[in-house]
């Protein structure tokens, strides 16, 4: 795990393997948390670890311990920008523009969805998204308002 | 990663001994809880008070747990953290479960 600052920019860098995603929360609760209303920020955490999560599983099939997934964090005023970059590959631009949370009847357990929550999850927690691919890197944005609780 | 405790009424108490439930180990914790029911336990409480966070795959395996054990049993979660009701919210599964503030109290509500 290896962890930069520069002025108002903080920055890791951790393996491409899942079991390295606790080091990462680690790092968020202690660097963007108390940044946070603590619910935006359990919110804003899921959908990073989902983000990673993603990189690794599909990205990388799985995981690659000789690869780095970075991650940064960009406090200015009442909002955080967080740039995820890999080297993996890209998110199938289809799937990004159609990312919801699934649909489902809560009576229907029977019909309950199992998968499918990742994506999701990062569309529902943050305001904004973008994605960048080129080059063979990947940048994810995501950017959320650090507004109290509703 | 998981102790379970057997309870009044056929309850059984388990509890996450691990501080999350995500990718790196929900497969397991899937094949351990499908043991458990499988092998007759389907009054199940899962204790997540030592859990810190769940991500897609955790939530995907409670809910494996939950169809799996359907109609015949049931599944209760109790002393779940406020950054895991965060993502059972945001994902609507809070209208799935049955949650209960504590171990006592989950027990009670299944044994009425």
């Amino acid at each position: 795990m290896i962890e930069r600052a520069t002025r108002s920019d903080l920055r890791i860098a951790i393996p491409a393997e899942h079991h390295h995603v606790p080091a990462l929360v680690a790092w968020l609760d202690r660097e963007l948390a108390p940044h946070c209303p603590q619910w935006r920020y359990f919110q804003v955490r899921a959908a990073i670890v989902e983000a990673v999560n993603n990189v690794v599983s599909h990205g990388l099939d799985g995981g690659a311990p000789d690869q780095q997934i970075e991650l940064g964090l960009r406090i200015a005023g009442r909002s955080v920008a967080i740039d995820l970059e890999d080297r993996g590959r890209p998110i199938p631009s289809d799937k990004l523009d159609s990312a919801r949370l699934p649909d489902f009847d809560p009576d229907h357990i029977d019909h309950l969805p199992e998968s499918g929550f990742g994506l999701g999850i990062i569309a529902a927690a943050v305001d904004r998204l973008t994605y960048r691919s080129g080059s063979g890197r990947n940048c994810l944005t995501l950017t959320v308002a650090l507004e109290d609780a509703p | 990663m998981l102790e379970w405790q057997d309870e009044q009424e056929g309850i059984t108490v388990v509890r996450l001994t691990e501080e999350s439930l995500t990718a790196s180990n929900a497969a397991s914790f899937r094949a351990r809880l499908s043991e458990l029911a499988e092998g007759g336990r389907t009054r199940l409480i899962l204790d997540l008070a030592n859990v810190r966070y769940v991500d897609s795959s955790g939530l995907g395996a409670l809910v494996s747990l939950l169809k799996r054990i359907g109609v015949k049993g049931e599944l209760a979660l109790c002393a779940v953290a406020p950054a895991v009701m965060s993502v059972l919210t945001l994902t609507r599964m809070d209208k799935v479960f049955s949650i209960y503030a504590d171990r006592g109290a989950a027990v009670e509500g299944l044994s009425e």
